[in-house]
């Protein structure tokens, strides 16, 4: 390249030598930044993994200086230079942007002061209030979110682009194929940049695909793909800036592939023993700093002493930040549970009321009866009337009404943009929910069966439930995955599970299970307006069950348990349609003469751990009733919470009614022995009756 | 062929007794029809017969022990016969057996059992280890009974909260501290049992108080005497009524001018057969007066429903040796003065005797309980249940009262009517006590 060169280029792209010293003086600082992490960790002043951008600050400074101050990024494990590139320019004062290096040092060293409370670390810096939506720890597993938020600002009919960067490895994920695909047919504005730097840790691009160029791809999907020199930012700024137009016209998404290369190993304790020390050589002498720096002083744009300043104050900055995070606190262990959740406060005259409202339901005769699946459809229409941001998403939602008929009748009122067939991809279905919820919108997603939400754990446990408490308490995930389970139609292991225990097992996800069609509305409608991911699981044979619905408007408090039976000799503790079968053994019990209480637990996250104590220190004798597997069930979590908050006050061992651990089988006979049962569930009561 | 000898079932509520003695001896002979031995259920001593001729082979229960109705206390039979059968330790405490599955379905073709096993039962309590559910020992805790005094009834022989609760019930009623205290100093409760009054700490610290500063620590030398018989059945009433009702005591002072004339009265011109009443006796007559009059007062609480009795069975509380008993004087309303007092002496004269028949002692509706004697005037007396009602009848004593602006001198006499307010409020009860203060002082209002 050649000095008329780079005055066209900057002509063409209406650049200033202001702009290239900018460009610079971020390349350089990141990569000072890298160099300082690299010391800290090898001094043990930083703990953890620590994977270094230097060599690649082309990429992330290049990408990002064609975006308006409004749009969007998603990161990666490999993420300091996104985070600092983006930070920087939105920051506008010297102060600003020091300010924002001091916050990324900060959290790199476990500090309270940092982006992130301490609480993300290297692999986890978010700046989300600056439209950076995160880094993170799992590869590809950001590409689903940043597709979210691009179907988020379709949704809201604003320009904003989201630039989704990644490496070569992450390629080669199913998030990676799910999403472009998802992107391109609904024509989402996000530009996804791959970052091929030859090596997925440390296996070669090429012994991983067999394709040259990561950018063919693009044609899987009909979108534009084009590879650029990675080395070089004016090069990859001219290709995303092209693609960020396309973006922000309505065209839809790109692929851009970016060849660089990481001058230090994976992480720190990589021997680099997968590469060649001449390859290393070869790649370090295209050194997007030195040769930006070459080609101004070619240009007579930049001195070299202006360049040599220039280094010194970068340098500067970076001890500064290095000198601010290690005067800075470590977070204080009293922090640890903040942000988990965004707190859901009712008052006690809330939680009254619905109890008033609820047995008034219960007793009055005249009280309209409707079906379970249209007290889903209900609630969707009143949420989606009120609130222009709630919008459905999910396989077979559409004209369809969903497969067990809770959408029905909502493609039609609502239309294709509120409700959208997706196609089969749980794990951007998943992952989508997130971005958008994180980008202002209230998704509520249809995952068609419990079983298959394994295939979108990733998106929806570790990004949707944990986001908000890596990032600092500075994002929330208001969405609803919204899902069925149960065995009852004989259709075996696939499709009659009870998963929920996998979903309470997460911190940071709410999981609720109404067992009426009287909870199933107002809860529904209650975890549509809550602004914590929410794990709604419906059951497959409740969808046919009617029960009376007020017509008037009501919503149901998270975390209230219902007595759904008092009663003074034995507890049963259930949900879901394990209700019914302990309510039809309680009445069968009490022609015995024993006097049966069913709790139901309607929300096993938020927990009622109140009504359940109350329950033992009455009855003092406690049968459990779960459909998921015995072993492990969330049934075994109740008991462990009664052993420890009213051991003294049980009379005898509890006993657990759970499904058999075996997969749930197909025929009836089977499918009935690895059920609960109403016999069974008698059985277990009188057994504890002596 | 050996005959056994059972606790015989006398009365219908009768479901033990305690052997009191054996007339016969291991070796004698004994005669069919004959007493063989004394017992005493929970409403008086009595004798049981030989069922057979022939010799008392064996005793197998002895005397203080509480036998359940049926069981076999004894053997008759010829010298030599083979009774081993009967000498076998007792069969071992029922364990429980619950209605469910069997452990471990056969492995049959037919699936209807599930494969995974029920809750596993609890394992028999090893040799020494007692196991009680946690409720129980909480239960033992607040309530200061030692576990190790209980029998349970769970699965295994666990104790549960029941077999806790019924255990304290026996009890005398004590504070929890003074429960765990006695405990800890080996002083019986039995012994301090004082009336309806809870036995406090300080009691037992009393009690357990060496007599001598040189007295050797461990069990301090207090008379113990087992808590059975007559005694238990008074301790497991009276705090089954004390624990159950809501008494309210009422007290009234009564001009006992009249009814001293009164007596005297008979004194000069006996009844037929030369009967002079008692006072008591005569206050049977104007209490059985009075509940006529006020129903509300002849009543009783069963299930939810109050039920006004249609007969007047009027118990009076007798101090025997064996304790307090209460014979009660049948159907007083429709008998004469002369009927009750030959009645009740007959009653107070088996009961002394230890020969109350099985339904001299029960059935009353209203209890009287004088404790005149003592130079007691006015009492808190426990209601007997399930009577609604007792009056606590005090001394008849001179004071000075003032009638018609004169200081006079007076027989005076306190009346105590402690009523249960769950049956009766206080305004019904005071009428009812009032007009027994009337029919005292103006018995010629019986005539009415
Ligand atoms: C889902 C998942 N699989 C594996 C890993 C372990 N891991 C962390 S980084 C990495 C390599 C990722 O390669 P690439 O996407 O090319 O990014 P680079 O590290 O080269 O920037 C691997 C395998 C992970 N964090 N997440
Ligand atoms: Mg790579």
């Amino acid at each position: 390249m050649n000095v008329t060169d780079l005055k066209t280029i900057m002509q063409a792209q209406g650049i200033t030598r202001e702009d290239l010293l900018d460009y610079l003086r971020q390349m350089r600082i990141i990569r000072n930044f890298e160099e300082a992490v690299y010391d800290l960790l090898g001094r043990n002043i930083i703990k953890g993994a620590s994977h270094l951008y230097a060599g690649q600050e082309a990429v992330a400074v290049g990408a990002i200086s064609v975006l308006r101050d409004d749009d969007l990024i998603t990161s990666t494990h490999r993420g300091h230079g996104h985070c600092y590139a983006r930070g920087d320019r939105l920051a506008k004062t010297p102060e600003e942007k020091q300010e924002h290096l001091n916050k990324m040092m900060a959290e790199l060293c476990g500090r309270s002061t940092g982006y992130c409370r301490g609480r993300g670390g290297s692999m986890h810096i978010a700046d989300v209030e600056r439209g950076n939506l995160g880094a993170t720890g799992i590869v590809g597993g950001n590409i689903p979110v940043a597709t979210g938020a691009g179907l988020s600002m379709k949704l809201q009919k604003s320009d904003r682009v989201v630039l989704c960067f990644f490496g070569d490895g992450a390629a080669n994920t199913g998030n990676f194929h799910e999403s472009l695909n998802m992107a391109a047919i609904w024509k989402l504005p996000v530009v996804y940049i791959v970052e091929n730097n030859l090596y997925g840790m440390s296996v070669p691009f090429e012994k991983a695909s067999s394709c040259k160029n990561i950018a063919d791809r693009a044609c899987a999907y009909c979108i534009p793909g084009e590879v650029v020199d990675g080395m070089d930012v004016l090069a990859v700024r001219d290709a995303v800036s092209r693609a960020v137009e396309r973006a922000r016209r309505g065209e839809g998404p790109s692929l851009i592939e970016c060849k660089t290369y990481r001058w230090y190993g994976h992480s720190r304790s990589d021997p680099r023993v997968y590469r060649t020390r001449e390859e290393e050589k070869a790649w370090k002498e295209r050194d997007p700093i030195t040769n930006l720096e070459r080609r101004m002083l070619e240009a007579g744009l930049v001195t070299q002493q202006e360049l040599d300043e220039l280094a010194k104050a970068c340098e500067k900055a970076v001890e500064i930040s290095i000198d601010f995070a290690l005067n800075s606190p470590f977070p204080d262990p009293s922090e640890l549970y903040d942000d988990v959740y965004v707190p859901t406060i009712y008052t006690p005259s809330q939680i009254a009321k619905e109890r008033e409202l609820r047995e008034r339901v219960r007793s009055d005769p005249n009280m309209r009866q409707i079906y379970y699946w249209e007290a889903l459809v209900e609630a969707f229409r009143e949420e989606m009337k009120r609130d222009p941001h709630v919008f459905i998403m999910g396989e077979d939602v559409g004209l369809y009404g969903g497969a067990y008929g809770a959408t029905r009748g909502l493609y039609q009122e609502f239309g294709p943009e509120r409700v959208i067939d997706t196609p089969i991809s749980e794990a951007a279905i998943g992952g989508a929910a997130v971005g958008a919820a994180m980008t202002g919108m209230r998704p509520v997603a249809e995952i068609m069966y419990v079983d298959f939400t394994p295939l979108a754990m990733d998106q929806i446990a570790n990004q949707g439930a944990k986001n908000r408490y890596m990032f600092g308490g500075k994002t929330k995930v208001p969405m609803v995955i919204r899902t069925e389970g149960g065995a009852g139609r004989s259709i075996a292991a696939h499709h009659s599970q009870s998963l929920e225990a996998l979903w309470t097992h997460f911190p940071g996800i709410y999981v609720v299970m109404p067992a009426t069609p009287y909870d199933a509305k107002g809860l529904l409608k209650e975890c549509i307006r809550n602004d914590n991911p929410i794990m709604f699981i419906e059951h497959k044979m409740l969808y046919g069950t009617k029960g009376p619905v007020p017509e008037e408007e009501y919503t149901i408090p998270l975390g209230v348990a219902d007595i759904k039976r008092p009663g003074k000799d034995v507890t049963i503790i259930t949900y879901s349609r394990m209700v019914l079968r302990a309510l039809e053994a309680a009445e069968n019990l009490a022609k015995e003469g024993i006097d049966v209480e069913v709790v139901d637990l309607r929300c096993l996250k938020p927990l009622d751990v109140d009504t359940i104590i109350e329950s033992v220190k009455k009855t003092g004798r406690v049968v459990g009733v779960t459909e998921a597997y015995k072993t492990g069930s969330f049934i075994s979590e109740v008991f462990t919470i009664i052993n420890e908050l009213a051991f003294d006050y049980l009379d005898a061992p509890m006993v657990r009614v759970a499904a058999a651990d075996v997969p749930v089988p197909m025929a009836e006979t089977l499918e009935d022995a690895a059920i609960p049962n109403v016999e069974r569930i008698e059985a277990a009561v009188r057994q504890l009756v002596y | 062929m050996a005959k056994e000898v059972i606790m015989p079932k006398m009365g219908q509520t009768m479901e033990a007794g305690t052997i009191i003695e054996w007339y016969v001896k291991e070796g004698d002979t004994v005669k069919k029809g004959e007493p063989i031995f004394k017992f005493e259920s929970d409403k008086a001593a009595l004798e049981a017969e030989a069922p057979a001729s022939g010799t008392l082979l064996k005793i197998l229960r002895h005397p203080g022990e509480t036998v359940p109705i049926l069981e076999v206390v004894g053997i008759i039979g010829e010298p030599g016969e083979d009774i081993s059968r009967y000498l076998k330790p007792a069969a071992a405490p029922e364990t429980a057996a619950p209605a469910t599955a069997p452990s471990a379905p056969a492995p049959a073709a037919a699936p209807a059992a599930p494969a995974a096993p029920s809750a596993p039962e609890a394992p028999p309590a090893p040799e020494g280890r007692r196991f009680a559910s946690p409720r129980a020992r909480m239960a033992a805790r607040q309530l200061g009974v030692p576990l190790e005094r209980i029998t349970g009834t769970g699965p295994g022989g666990r104790i549960v909260e029941r077999d806790v609760l019924a255990y304290a019930a026996s009890l005398p009623k004590a504070t929890p501290a003074a429960r765990k205290l006695a405990e800890e100093m080996g002083v019986p409760l039995e012994t301090l049992a004082a009336g309806p009054e809870r036995i406090t700490k300080l009691a037992v610290e009393r009690a357990a108080m060496p007599v001598t500063p040189a007295a050797p620590a461990p069990a301090p030398a207090v008379q113990a005497i087992p808590m059975a018989g007559v005694r238990a059945i008074i301790a497991e009433r009276m705090s089954a009524s004390a624990h159950t009702t809501a008494a309210v005591t009422l007290f009234t002072e009564v001009d006992a001018t009249a009814l001293v004339q009164l007596r005297e009265s008979f004194k000069q011109s006996p009844l037929p057969g030369g009967v002079v009443p008692g006072y008591n006796e005569i206050l049977v007559l104007i209490v059985a007066r009075a509940l006529q009059e006020h129903p509300n007062m002849n009543a009783r609480l069963v299930e939810n429903r109050i039920e006004q009795l249609g007969v007047i069975n009027i118990g009076v509380a007798v101090d025997t040796e064996r304790g307090l008993l209460v014979p009660v004087i049948r159907d007083v309303a429709s008998k004469r003065l002369g009927d009750i007092v030959s009645e009740f002496r007959e009653l107070v004269e088996r009961a002394r005797a230890g020969r109350s028949l099985p339904d001299d002692l029960s059935g009353g509706t209203f209890t009287i309980t004088n404790l005149g004697m003592y130079d007691v005037d006015g009492f808190t007396p426990i209601i007997n249940l399930p009577e609604c009602a007792i009056l606590g009848v005090g001394r008849i004593v001179e004071k000075p009262a003032a009638v018609n602006g004169q200081v006079v001198i007076r027989p005076m006499m306190v009346l105590s009517l402690t009523f249960d307010h769950r049956i009766n409020d206080g305004a019904p009860a005071a009428r009812f006590l009032q007009r027994v203060k009337q029919l005292i002082e103006r018995p010629y209002l019986l005539l009415a």
